[in-house]
Protein backbone atom coordinates (compact mmCIF):
# COMPACT_ATOMS: atom_id res chain seq x y z
CA UNK A 1 0.00 0.00 0.00
CA UNK A 2 1.65 3.26 -1.12
CA UNK A 3 1.25 6.75 0.29
CA UNK A 4 -1.71 7.63 -1.95
CA UNK A 5 -3.62 4.48 -1.02
CA UNK A 6 -3.12 5.03 2.70
CA UNK A 7 -4.15 8.69 2.27
CA UNK A 8 -7.35 7.59 0.56
CA UNK A 9 -8.11 5.11 3.34
CA UNK A 10 -7.46 7.77 5.97
CA UNK A 11 -9.60 10.26 4.06
CA UNK A 12 -12.51 7.83 3.84
CA UNK A 13 -12.20 6.88 7.50
CA UNK A 14 -12.46 10.50 8.48
CA UNK A 15 -15.32 10.85 6.03
CA UNK A 16 -17.17 7.99 7.70
CA UNK A 17 -16.72 9.66 11.09
CA UNK A 18 -17.99 12.99 9.81
CA UNK A 19 -20.93 11.25 8.09
CA UNK A 20 -22.02 9.67 11.37
CA UNK A 21 -21.68 13.03 13.14
CA UNK A 22 -23.68 14.77 10.40
CA UNK A 23 -26.39 12.13 10.63
CA UNK A 24 -26.63 12.44 14.40
CA UNK A 25 -26.45 16.24 14.43
CA UNK A 26 -29.07 16.92 11.79
CA UNK A 27 -32.02 14.60 11.27
CA UNK A 28 -34.19 17.16 9.53
CA UNK A 29 -35.52 16.67 6.01
CA UNK A 30 -36.71 13.62 4.11
CA UNK A 31 -34.91 10.26 4.04
CA UNK A 32 -33.47 11.13 0.62
CA UNK A 33 -32.09 14.42 1.92
CA UNK A 34 -30.55 12.74 4.94
CA UNK A 35 -29.10 10.03 2.70
CA UNK A 36 -27.60 12.62 0.38
CA UNK A 37 -26.06 14.48 3.31
CA UNK A 38 -24.52 11.28 4.70
CA UNK A 39 -23.10 10.16 1.33
CA UNK A 40 -21.71 13.57 0.40
CA UNK A 41 -20.31 14.12 3.87
CA UNK A 42 -18.29 10.91 3.48
CA UNK A 43 -16.86 12.05 0.15
CA UNK A 44 -16.62 15.79 0.85
CA UNK A 45 -16.18 15.81 4.60
CA UNK A 46 -13.97 18.94 4.72
CA UNK A 47 -17.01 20.90 3.56
CA UNK A 48 -19.18 19.51 6.36
CA UNK A 49 -16.76 19.89 9.25
CA UNK A 50 -17.47 23.65 9.66
CA UNK A 51 -21.18 22.79 10.05
CA UNK A 52 -20.39 20.46 12.93
CA UNK A 53 -18.09 22.97 14.59
CA UNK A 54 -20.27 26.04 14.24
CA UNK A 55 -20.91 27.89 17.51
CA UNK A 56 -23.64 26.46 19.73
CA UNK A 57 -25.76 29.64 19.73
CA UNK A 58 -25.80 29.49 15.93
CA UNK A 59 -27.18 25.95 16.16
CA UNK A 60 -29.79 27.13 18.63
CA UNK A 61 -30.71 30.01 16.37
CA UNK A 62 -31.03 27.65 13.43
CA UNK A 63 -33.34 25.45 15.47
CA UNK A 64 -35.54 28.37 16.33
CA UNK A 65 -35.49 29.58 12.75
CA UNK A 66 -36.27 26.25 11.14
CA UNK A 67 -39.13 28.03 9.45
CA UNK A 68 -37.85 31.42 8.41
CA UNK A 69 -40.95 31.98 6.28
CA UNK A 70 -42.85 33.80 8.99
CA UNK A 71 -45.08 36.73 8.14
CA UNK A 72 -42.18 39.19 8.36
CA UNK A 73 -40.01 37.17 5.96
CA UNK A 74 -42.91 36.80 3.55
CA UNK A 75 -43.69 40.52 3.70
CA UNK A 76 -40.02 41.43 3.15
CA UNK A 77 -39.76 39.08 0.15
CA UNK A 78 -42.99 40.48 -1.28
CA UNK A 79 -42.02 44.14 -0.92
CA UNK A 80 -38.48 43.50 -2.12
CA UNK A 81 -39.83 41.75 -5.21
CA UNK A 82 -42.14 44.66 -5.96
CA UNK A 83 -39.35 47.14 -5.37
CA UNK A 84 -36.94 45.32 -7.68
CA UNK A 85 -39.60 45.16 -10.38
CA UNK A 86 -40.27 48.89 -10.03
CA UNK A 87 -36.57 49.78 -10.05
CA UNK A 88 -35.91 47.65 -13.12
CA UNK A 89 -38.72 49.51 -14.88
CA UNK A 90 -36.78 52.76 -14.40
CA UNK A 91 -34.20 51.74 -17.02
CA UNK A 92 -33.81 54.45 -19.64
CA UNK A 93 -35.87 56.92 -17.63
CA UNK A 94 -34.16 57.64 -14.34
CA UNK A 95 -30.99 55.56 -14.36
CA UNK A 96 -28.90 58.27 -12.73
CA UNK A 97 -30.61 57.94 -9.39
CA UNK A 98 -30.27 54.15 -9.49
CA UNK A 99 -26.52 54.49 -9.87
CA UNK A 100 -26.33 57.07 -7.10
CA UNK A 101 -28.52 55.18 -4.65
CA UNK A 102 -27.30 51.69 -5.56
CA UNK A 103 -25.54 51.15 -2.24
CA UNK A 104 -28.37 52.42 -0.04
CA UNK A 105 -30.96 50.44 -1.98
CA UNK A 106 -28.79 47.37 -1.59
CA UNK A 107 -28.72 47.91 2.17
CA UNK A 108 -32.49 48.17 2.37
CA UNK A 109 -33.24 44.47 2.31
CA UNK A 110 -30.40 43.75 4.73
CA UNK A 111 -31.83 46.35 7.12
CA UNK A 112 -35.30 44.82 6.93
CA UNK A 113 -33.92 41.33 7.48
CA UNK A 114 -31.88 42.56 10.43
CA UNK A 115 -34.93 44.24 11.94
CA UNK A 116 -37.01 41.07 11.49
CA UNK A 117 -34.23 39.09 13.10
CA UNK A 118 -34.22 41.51 16.04
CA UNK A 119 -37.96 41.02 16.49
CA UNK A 120 -37.55 37.24 16.38
CA UNK A 121 -34.79 37.39 18.98
CA UNK A 122 -36.99 39.43 21.29
CA UNK A 123 -39.86 36.98 20.72
CA UNK A 124 -37.52 34.14 21.60
CA UNK A 125 -36.41 35.89 24.77
CA UNK A 126 -39.96 36.65 25.85
CA UNK A 127 -41.06 33.09 25.13
CA UNK A 128 -38.39 31.56 27.38
CA UNK A 129 -40.09 29.65 30.21
CA UNK A 130 -37.83 31.17 32.87
CA UNK A 131 -39.08 34.63 31.95
CA UNK A 132 -42.63 33.60 32.75
CA UNK A 133 -41.85 32.45 36.25
CA UNK A 134 -42.41 35.01 38.98
CA UNK A 135 -40.36 34.51 42.12
CA UNK A 136 -42.40 34.93 45.26
CA UNK A 137 -40.32 36.76 47.81
CA UNK A 138 -40.50 35.76 51.46
CA UNK A 139 -42.48 38.11 53.64
CA UNK A 140 -40.30 41.01 54.70
CA UNK A 141 -37.69 40.54 51.99
CA UNK A 142 -38.25 43.92 50.39
CA UNK A 143 -35.12 43.84 48.26
CA UNK A 144 -36.09 40.57 46.55
CA UNK A 145 -39.62 41.81 45.94
CA UNK A 146 -38.29 45.07 44.54
CA UNK A 147 -35.89 43.25 42.18
CA UNK A 148 -38.66 40.99 40.95
CA UNK A 149 -40.86 43.99 40.22
CA UNK A 150 -38.02 45.70 38.37
CA UNK A 151 -37.42 42.51 36.40
CA UNK A 152 -41.05 42.36 35.36
CA UNK A 153 -40.95 46.02 34.33
CA UNK A 154 -37.84 45.36 32.21
CA UNK A 155 -39.53 42.44 30.49
CA UNK A 156 -42.56 44.61 29.80
CA UNK A 157 -40.20 47.17 28.31
CA UNK A 158 -38.69 44.49 26.05
CA UNK A 159 -42.22 43.61 24.99
CA UNK A 160 -42.89 47.25 24.11
CA UNK A 161 -39.62 47.46 22.20
CA UNK A 162 -40.59 44.35 20.28
CA UNK A 163 -43.97 45.82 19.38
CA UNK A 164 -42.34 49.06 18.32
CA UNK A 165 -39.70 47.31 16.19
CA UNK A 166 -42.35 45.14 14.53
CA UNK A 167 -44.65 48.10 13.87
CA UNK A 168 -41.76 50.13 12.46
CA UNK A 169 -40.78 47.30 10.13
CA UNK A 170 -44.32 46.81 8.88
CA UNK A 171 -44.86 50.56 8.50
CA UNK A 172 -41.63 50.92 6.53
CA UNK A 173 -42.59 48.02 4.27
CA UNK A 174 -46.03 49.54 3.68
CA UNK A 175 -44.47 52.92 2.98
CA UNK A 176 -42.04 51.44 0.45
CA UNK A 177 -44.98 49.68 -1.25
CA UNK A 178 -46.75 53.01 -1.42
CA UNK A 179 -43.69 54.66 -2.96
CA UNK A 180 -43.33 51.77 -5.41
CA UNK A 181 -46.90 52.31 -6.58
CA UNK A 182 -46.08 56.01 -6.97
CA UNK A 183 -43.12 55.14 -9.19
CA UNK A 184 -45.42 53.16 -11.47
CA UNK A 185 -47.94 55.96 -11.45
CA UNK A 186 -45.34 58.62 -12.17
CA UNK A 187 -43.91 56.59 -15.01
CA UNK A 188 -47.21 56.03 -16.74
CA UNK A 189 -48.39 59.60 -16.31
CA UNK A 190 -45.25 60.86 -18.01
CA UNK A 191 -43.88 62.63 -14.93
CA UNK A 192 -40.37 64.08 -15.24
CA UNK A 193 -37.40 61.90 -14.30
CA UNK A 194 -36.79 64.16 -11.31
CA UNK A 195 -40.02 62.84 -9.76
CA UNK A 196 -38.74 59.28 -9.99
CA UNK A 197 -35.42 60.39 -8.56
CA UNK A 198 -37.23 61.94 -5.63
CA UNK A 199 -39.21 58.76 -5.00
CA UNK A 200 -36.20 56.46 -5.27
CA UNK A 201 -34.27 58.70 -2.91
CA UNK A 202 -37.15 58.42 -0.41
CA UNK A 203 -37.14 54.63 -0.75
CA UNK A 204 -33.39 54.57 -0.16
CA UNK A 205 -33.92 56.75 2.90
CA UNK A 206 -36.52 54.31 4.25
CA UNK A 207 -33.69 52.35 5.82
CA UNK A 208 -33.34 55.21 8.28
CA UNK A 209 -37.00 54.82 9.29
CA UNK A 210 -36.27 51.63 11.15
CA UNK A 211 -35.93 52.26 14.85
CA UNK A 212 -32.63 51.77 16.56
CA UNK A 213 -33.17 51.87 20.28
CA UNK A 214 -29.89 52.04 22.10
CA UNK A 215 -29.33 51.55 25.80
CA UNK A 216 -29.01 55.31 26.25
CA UNK A 217 -32.65 55.68 25.22
CA UNK A 218 -33.78 53.60 28.15
CA UNK A 219 -33.81 55.31 31.53
CA UNK A 220 -31.99 53.45 34.26
CA UNK A 221 -34.58 52.36 36.76
CA UNK A 222 -34.28 52.15 40.47
CA UNK A 223 -34.61 48.41 40.21
CA UNK A 224 -31.78 48.23 37.75
CA UNK A 225 -29.54 50.14 40.16
CA UNK A 226 -30.42 47.74 42.90
CA UNK A 227 -29.74 44.67 40.88
CA UNK A 228 -26.43 46.04 39.65
CA UNK A 229 -25.12 47.04 43.04
CA UNK A 230 -27.15 45.58 45.85
CA UNK A 231 -24.41 46.21 48.41
CA UNK A 232 -24.75 49.93 47.93
CA UNK A 233 -28.28 49.90 49.28
CA UNK B 1 -44.88 57.37 12.38
CA UNK B 2 -43.83 57.06 8.76
CA UNK B 3 -45.12 59.93 6.65
CA UNK B 4 -47.25 59.36 3.56
CA UNK B 5 -47.46 61.67 0.61
CA UNK B 6 -49.17 62.03 -2.71
CA UNK B 7 -47.27 62.96 -5.83
CA UNK B 8 -49.70 63.19 -8.67
CA UNK B 9 -53.37 63.44 -9.31
CA UNK B 10 -55.01 60.08 -9.73
CA UNK B 11 -55.52 59.13 -13.36
CA UNK B 12 -56.83 56.04 -15.07
CA UNK B 13 -54.94 52.97 -13.96
CA UNK B 14 -52.58 51.61 -16.60
CA UNK B 15 -52.25 47.89 -17.13
CA UNK B 16 -49.11 46.53 -15.54
CA UNK B 17 -47.11 43.67 -16.88
CA UNK B 18 -47.37 40.67 -14.55
CA UNK B 19 -44.35 40.29 -12.30
CA UNK B 20 -42.08 37.33 -12.75
CA UNK B 21 -42.56 34.82 -9.94
CA UNK B 22 -39.99 35.07 -7.16
CA UNK B 23 -37.60 32.11 -7.04
CA UNK B 24 -38.29 29.59 -4.28
CA UNK B 25 -35.22 29.92 -2.11
CA UNK B 26 -36.00 26.70 -0.26
CA UNK B 27 -35.58 24.39 -3.25
CA UNK B 28 -32.53 23.35 -5.26
CA UNK B 29 -34.02 24.54 -8.54
CA UNK B 30 -35.04 27.82 -6.92
CA UNK B 31 -31.46 28.26 -5.79
CA UNK B 32 -30.23 27.66 -9.34
CA UNK B 33 -32.74 30.24 -10.51
CA UNK B 34 -31.44 32.72 -7.96
CA UNK B 35 -27.85 32.17 -9.08
CA UNK B 36 -28.88 32.89 -12.63
CA UNK B 37 -31.40 35.67 -12.28
CA UNK B 38 -31.05 37.31 -8.88
CA UNK B 39 -27.41 37.13 -7.99
CA UNK B 40 -27.68 40.00 -5.50
CA UNK B 41 -30.34 38.10 -3.60
CA UNK B 42 -28.20 34.95 -3.67
CA UNK B 43 -25.30 36.92 -2.19
CA UNK B 44 -27.57 38.29 0.53
CA UNK B 45 -28.82 34.81 1.28
CA UNK B 46 -25.29 33.71 2.00
CA UNK B 47 -24.87 36.46 4.57
CA UNK B 48 -27.73 34.99 6.59
CA UNK B 49 -25.94 32.65 9.01
CA UNK B 50 -29.06 30.65 9.77
CA UNK B 51 -29.38 29.63 6.11
CA UNK B 52 -25.80 28.53 5.50
CA UNK B 53 -26.18 25.02 6.92
CA UNK B 54 -29.19 24.48 4.73
CA UNK B 55 -27.51 25.87 1.63
CA UNK B 56 -24.41 23.65 1.63
CA UNK B 57 -26.17 20.37 0.66
CA UNK B 58 -28.25 22.22 -1.93
CA UNK B 59 -25.19 23.72 -3.57
CA UNK B 60 -23.63 20.26 -3.50
CA UNK B 61 -26.65 18.76 -5.28
CA UNK B 62 -26.33 21.35 -8.04
CA UNK B 63 -22.61 20.71 -8.45
CA UNK B 64 -22.74 16.89 -8.34
CA UNK B 65 -25.68 16.63 -10.75
CA UNK B 66 -24.17 19.04 -13.22
CA UNK B 67 -20.69 17.50 -13.17
CA UNK B 68 -22.25 14.06 -13.54
CA UNK B 69 -24.18 15.19 -16.61
CA UNK B 70 -20.98 16.67 -18.01
CA UNK B 71 -18.99 13.47 -17.35
CA UNK B 72 -21.71 11.40 -19.01
CA UNK B 73 -21.64 13.61 -22.10
CA UNK B 74 -17.85 13.39 -22.28
CA UNK B 75 -17.91 9.60 -21.92
CA UNK B 76 -20.39 9.34 -24.80
CA UNK B 77 -18.30 11.63 -27.00
CA UNK B 78 -15.04 9.85 -26.18
CA UNK B 79 -16.65 6.51 -26.97
CA UNK B 80 -18.01 7.85 -30.24
CA UNK B 81 -14.63 9.26 -31.29
CA UNK B 82 -12.02 7.11 -33.01
CA UNK B 83 -9.26 5.76 -30.73
CA UNK B 84 -6.64 7.94 -32.49
CA UNK B 85 -8.56 11.11 -31.60
CA UNK B 86 -8.57 10.40 -27.85
CA UNK B 87 -6.81 13.27 -26.06
CA UNK B 88 -3.21 12.46 -25.10
CA UNK B 89 -3.90 12.94 -21.42
CA UNK B 90 -6.50 10.15 -21.47
CA UNK B 91 -5.10 7.96 -24.26
CA UNK B 92 -3.19 5.55 -22.02
CA UNK B 93 -6.18 4.62 -19.88
CA UNK B 94 -9.16 5.11 -22.18
CA UNK B 95 -11.23 2.24 -23.56
CA UNK B 96 -14.92 1.61 -24.15
CA UNK B 97 -15.33 -0.19 -20.79
CA UNK B 98 -17.07 0.82 -17.60
CA UNK B 99 -13.92 1.45 -15.57
CA UNK B 100 -12.58 4.40 -17.60
CA UNK B 101 -16.09 5.90 -17.73
CA UNK B 102 -16.39 5.64 -13.94
CA UNK B 103 -12.87 7.02 -13.60
CA UNK B 104 -13.71 10.07 -15.69
CA UNK B 105 -16.92 10.69 -13.74
CA UNK B 106 -15.14 10.30 -10.41
CA UNK B 107 -12.26 12.52 -11.52
CA UNK B 108 -14.55 15.39 -12.48
CA UNK B 109 -17.51 15.04 -10.11
CA UNK B 110 -15.33 14.32 -7.10
CA UNK B 111 -12.17 16.21 -8.08
CA UNK B 112 -13.79 19.54 -8.86
CA UNK B 113 -15.61 19.64 -5.53
CA UNK B 114 -13.00 17.99 -3.34
CA UNK B 115 -10.41 20.51 -4.53
CA UNK B 116 -12.45 23.16 -2.70
CA UNK B 117 -11.82 21.27 0.53
CA UNK B 118 -8.08 21.44 -0.06
CA UNK B 119 -8.19 25.17 -0.80
CA UNK B 120 -10.53 26.09 2.06
CA UNK B 121 -7.87 26.93 4.67
CA UNK B 122 -6.16 29.23 2.15
CA UNK B 123 -9.47 30.94 1.32
CA UNK B 124 -10.21 31.45 5.00
CA UNK B 125 -6.74 32.81 5.58
CA UNK B 126 -7.12 35.22 2.63
CA UNK B 127 -10.42 36.44 4.06
CA UNK B 128 -8.82 37.11 7.43
CA UNK B 129 -5.92 38.88 5.74
CA UNK B 130 -8.39 41.18 4.02
CA UNK B 131 -9.85 42.00 7.42
CA UNK B 132 -13.30 40.68 6.53
CA UNK B 133 -15.58 39.58 9.36
CA UNK B 134 -16.31 36.05 8.24
CA UNK B 135 -16.55 32.51 9.52
CA UNK B 136 -15.17 29.26 8.13
CA UNK B 137 -18.73 28.17 7.41
CA UNK B 138 -19.33 31.32 5.39
CA UNK B 139 -16.20 30.67 3.34
CA UNK B 140 -17.41 27.12 2.62
CA UNK B 141 -20.78 28.47 1.48
CA UNK B 142 -19.17 31.12 -0.72
CA UNK B 143 -16.90 28.55 -2.37
CA UNK B 144 -19.77 26.13 -2.94
CA UNK B 145 -21.80 28.95 -4.44
CA UNK B 146 -18.88 29.48 -6.84
CA UNK B 147 -18.86 25.77 -7.63
CA UNK B 148 -22.62 25.77 -8.23
CA UNK B 149 -22.32 28.81 -10.51
CA UNK B 150 -19.65 26.94 -12.46
CA UNK B 151 -21.90 23.90 -12.62
CA UNK B 152 -24.85 25.91 -13.91
CA UNK B 153 -22.72 27.61 -16.54
CA UNK B 154 -21.34 24.21 -17.53
CA UNK B 155 -24.82 22.82 -18.01
CA UNK B 156 -25.64 25.88 -20.11
CA UNK B 157 -22.60 25.49 -22.35
CA UNK B 158 -22.70 21.69 -22.56
CA UNK B 159 -25.50 21.30 -25.16
CA UNK B 160 -23.73 23.71 -27.51
CA UNK B 161 -20.44 21.91 -27.06
CA UNK B 162 -22.02 18.46 -27.55
CA UNK B 163 -23.76 19.64 -30.71
CA UNK B 164 -20.52 20.98 -32.15
CA UNK B 165 -18.48 17.92 -31.10
CA UNK B 166 -21.07 15.50 -32.48
CA UNK B 167 -21.09 17.40 -35.76
CA UNK B 168 -17.34 17.12 -36.00
CA UNK B 169 -17.41 13.40 -35.19
CA UNK B 170 -20.30 12.58 -37.54
CA UNK B 171 -18.81 14.48 -40.47
CA UNK B 172 -15.44 12.85 -39.78
CA UNK B 173 -13.36 15.97 -39.45
CA UNK B 174 -9.57 15.46 -39.48
CA UNK B 175 -8.31 13.53 -36.44
CA UNK B 176 -6.32 16.53 -35.28
CA UNK B 177 -9.50 18.65 -35.16
CA UNK B 178 -11.41 15.91 -33.35
CA UNK B 179 -8.67 15.63 -30.75
CA UNK B 180 -8.63 19.39 -30.35
CA UNK B 181 -12.40 19.48 -29.79
CA UNK B 182 -12.24 16.65 -27.25
CA UNK B 183 -9.39 18.43 -25.46
CA UNK B 184 -11.54 21.51 -25.40
CA UNK B 185 -14.29 19.42 -23.83
CA UNK B 186 -11.97 18.31 -21.05
CA UNK B 187 -11.21 21.95 -20.34
CA UNK B 188 -14.85 23.03 -20.40
CA UNK B 189 -15.30 23.00 -16.59
CA UNK B 190 -12.33 25.32 -16.27
CA UNK B 191 -13.77 27.75 -18.77
CA UNK B 192 -17.13 27.64 -17.00
CA UNK B 193 -15.10 28.05 -13.81
CA UNK B 194 -14.42 31.66 -14.75
CA UNK B 195 -18.07 32.32 -13.99
CA UNK B 196 -17.66 30.56 -10.67
CA UNK B 197 -14.63 32.74 -9.88
CA UNK B 198 -16.68 35.82 -10.65
CA UNK B 199 -19.42 34.53 -8.36
CA UNK B 200 -16.91 34.03 -5.53
CA UNK B 201 -15.51 37.49 -6.23
CA UNK B 202 -18.99 39.01 -5.89
CA UNK B 203 -19.55 37.11 -2.65
CA UNK B 204 -16.25 38.30 -1.18
CA UNK B 205 -16.97 41.88 -2.21
CA UNK B 206 -20.32 41.62 -0.47
CA UNK B 207 -18.45 40.56 2.65
CA UNK B 208 -16.58 43.85 2.40
CA UNK B 209 -19.80 45.44 3.68
CA UNK B 210 -18.77 44.14 7.10
CA UNK B 211 -15.79 46.50 7.05
CA UNK B 212 -15.95 50.00 8.51
CA UNK B 213 -16.77 52.49 5.70
CA UNK B 214 -13.44 54.30 6.04
CA UNK B 215 -11.45 51.14 5.48
CA UNK B 216 -13.75 49.59 2.90
CA UNK B 217 -12.38 51.30 -0.19
CA UNK B 218 -8.77 50.49 0.64
CA UNK B 219 -9.63 46.89 1.55
CA UNK B 220 -11.72 46.30 -1.55
CA UNK B 221 -8.63 46.68 -3.71
CA UNK B 222 -6.82 44.20 -1.51
CA UNK B 223 -9.77 41.82 -1.70
CA UNK B 224 -9.74 41.89 -5.48
CA UNK B 225 -6.16 40.68 -5.38
CA UNK B 226 -7.01 38.04 -2.80
CA UNK B 227 -9.88 36.74 -4.93
CA UNK B 228 -7.42 36.42 -7.79
CA UNK B 229 -5.13 34.47 -5.46
CA UNK B 230 -8.06 32.22 -4.51
CA UNK B 231 -8.83 31.58 -8.17
CA UNK B 232 -5.17 30.84 -8.92
CA UNK B 233 -4.95 28.45 -5.98
CA UNK B 234 -8.08 26.56 -7.05
CA UNK B 235 -7.00 26.50 -10.71
CA UNK B 236 -3.65 25.01 -9.74
CA UNK B 237 -5.05 22.35 -7.42
CA UNK B 238 -8.05 21.15 -9.43
CA UNK B 239 -6.36 19.80 -12.59
CA UNK B 240 -3.85 17.97 -10.41
CA UNK B 241 -6.65 16.46 -8.40
CA UNK B 242 -8.58 15.38 -11.49
CA UNK B 243 -5.51 13.90 -13.12
CA UNK B 244 -4.43 12.06 -9.97
CA UNK B 245 -7.87 10.48 -9.55
CA UNK B 246 -8.07 9.53 -13.22
CA UNK B 247 -4.62 7.91 -13.26
CA UNK B 248 -5.25 6.11 -9.98
CA UNK B 249 -8.58 4.76 -11.10
CA UNK B 250 -7.53 3.57 -14.55
CA UNK B 251 -4.06 2.21 -13.94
Amino acid sequence: MDLLDSSVVLYLMMGAGVAVAVYVADRSGSAAERGFRVVTSTAFWPLYVPILFRPAEQTLAATYEADPRDNMAIAIAQVDGELQAALSSLGGWAEGVLTREKDRLGELRSAWTAQAQRVREMDRLLAMPENKIRLVAEAGNQRAAHSEQARQRNLERVQKLRTRAYDDLMATLAWVRELVSMIHLAKFTGAPASRAEDLVAQIAAAVEGLSEVSWQDEPVTEGACMSLSPRLQ
Amino acid sequence: MTPTMSVLDVIEIPEFEPRLPVADEQSVLGLAELLLKERDRADELLLDESRQVDLIPRFLVLSVVSYTAYALAMVLLLNAAPQEATPTVLAAGWSAGLKPALGLWLAYAFGLIAAIGICLPSFYFYGLLAGVKTSFLQIVTQCLKGSSSTAIMLIGVLPIYVAVALGILIFAAPLRVQELVLNLGLMLPFMAGLWGCYSIFRGFMKLADTLPPKRRERREFFMRQLTLACAACYTAVTPLMIYAIWVRFTE
